[in-house]
């Protein structure tokens, strides 16, 4: 079994930071970024199966990053995590991101462990 | 009939709403931040049971993270809390600077979106105005939403408070993009209500790219349909 690779992008560093350590200790491989601009320099050099995205970030929302990501990296997966807990922000999340997967800060590390395990062994399948 | 106070209220009810919802926003990030340095602490402890070593400083350095969430949340509940209250009294005398640099600190979230950075500069002597900061907060709010979008490359807008003559102005510095059919329609019509009930003008600086809100120093006529002041 490969070892899954995946980009974090949030604002906030703290955040991004621990949660790719956490994930590191899962045995899933986590890189960070804290601006969606530095997230699509990375892409053209580094090869990621999945992305986590938060939703809100300053100059351009995650769902128009997934979008740019997308062009250059298809087929990548994404994930989407926002601190906006409404019912109604969930459903319009989740209903933009299409087949993404949608999570309400904070996030169980749990379960974005095994989404993500089970996305992109999903997309090998 | 409705009141002007009404029409503004109505506005304001959105206002509030909306500050309200990015204030939640901004404490979902402070509890996700404390989740994770909580949750990695819990995997350290676990791995050190598993006799896999404690790394001190990494320990360390968590709590530190842990403090300054549990720091700026508390900011945020202060702030939330000023904000709360700020329809308590109808009309109130502020401290201008102070106000705007308030404004600027509960709106921190929406204006990062933007990716627009906003500053107050300070004044020498402090500039006391009597008004309802509520509805002021709200105009200023609808003015620099509107701004935002005006500010080109440079993506930095400055607010300038100062005396002039018997009235007190608010400057809106840095609109790069500010055309002459500005003039009309800058401020949302929303915003009407609020202008009028605050007693407010704004005038456009084209040449200098500005906004000019031109607020009375000290408000005193009762809006029709409002009460007598009440103060908690």
């Amino acid at each position: 079994m490969k070892t899954i690779r995946v980009l974090l992008v949030d604002d906030e560093e703290d955040l991004v930071a621990t949660l790719a350590e956490r994930l590191g200790l899962r045995g899933i491989d986590a890189e960070w970024v804290t601006t969606c601009e530095e997230a699509l320099k990375m892409l053209p050099h580094k090869q990621f199966h999945l992305a986590v995205l938060d939703v809100k970030m300053p100059r351009m929302s995650g769902l128009a990053l997934k979008r740019k990501m997308e062009a250059v990296a298809p087929g990548m997966k994404f994930i989407f995590m926002t601190g906006h807990g409404s019912e109604r922000d969930f459903e319009e999340g989740s209903a933009e991101a299409g087949a993404s997967y949608y999570l309400l800060k904070p996030v169980d590390i749990e379960s974005l462990a095994e989404k993500i395990r089970e996305m992109v062994y999903q997309k090998e399948v | 009939m409705v009141s002007l106070l009404d029409t503004a209220s109505v506005e304001g009810l959105r206002f509030f709403g909306r500050i309200s919802a990015s204030i939640s926003h901004e404490l979902k990030n402070t509890l996700s931040i404390m989740n994770e340095s909580a949750g990695l602490l819990e995997d350290l402890a676990l791995l050190a049971e598993q006799g896999k070593g404690l790394d001190a400083s990494r320990v360390k350095s968590l709590g530190s993270s842990i403090k300054r969430q549990i720091q700026r949340t508390d900011q945020i509940i202060r702030n939330m809390n000023r904000f709360s209250h700020a329809v308590d009294e109808p009309l109130k005398e502020i401290e201008l600077v102070d106000f705007l640099e308030f404004v600027l600190a509960v709106s921190r979230r929406l204006t990062a979106a933007k990716g627009v950075a906003i500053t107050v500069q300070p004044t020498d002597q402090p500039l006391m105005v009597v008004t309802r900061p509520f509805f002021l907060h709200s105009l200023i709010w609808l003015l620099l939403e509107a701004g935002m979008g005006q500010t080109g490359q440079s993506k930095a807008l400055t607010l300038m408070p100062e005396k002039i003559e018997s009235d007190i102005s608010i400057r809106l510095m840095g609109l790069e993009t500010l055309a002459l059919e500005a003039e009309k329609s800058f401020l949302p019509k929303q915003g009407e209500p609020l202008l009028s009930l605050l007693e407010a003008k704004i005038k456009m600086d084209l040449d200098q790219k500005v906004l000019i809100l031109i607020l009375p120093k000290r408000l005193k006529d009762e809006p029709r349909g409002e009460s007598a002041s009440t103060t908690s």
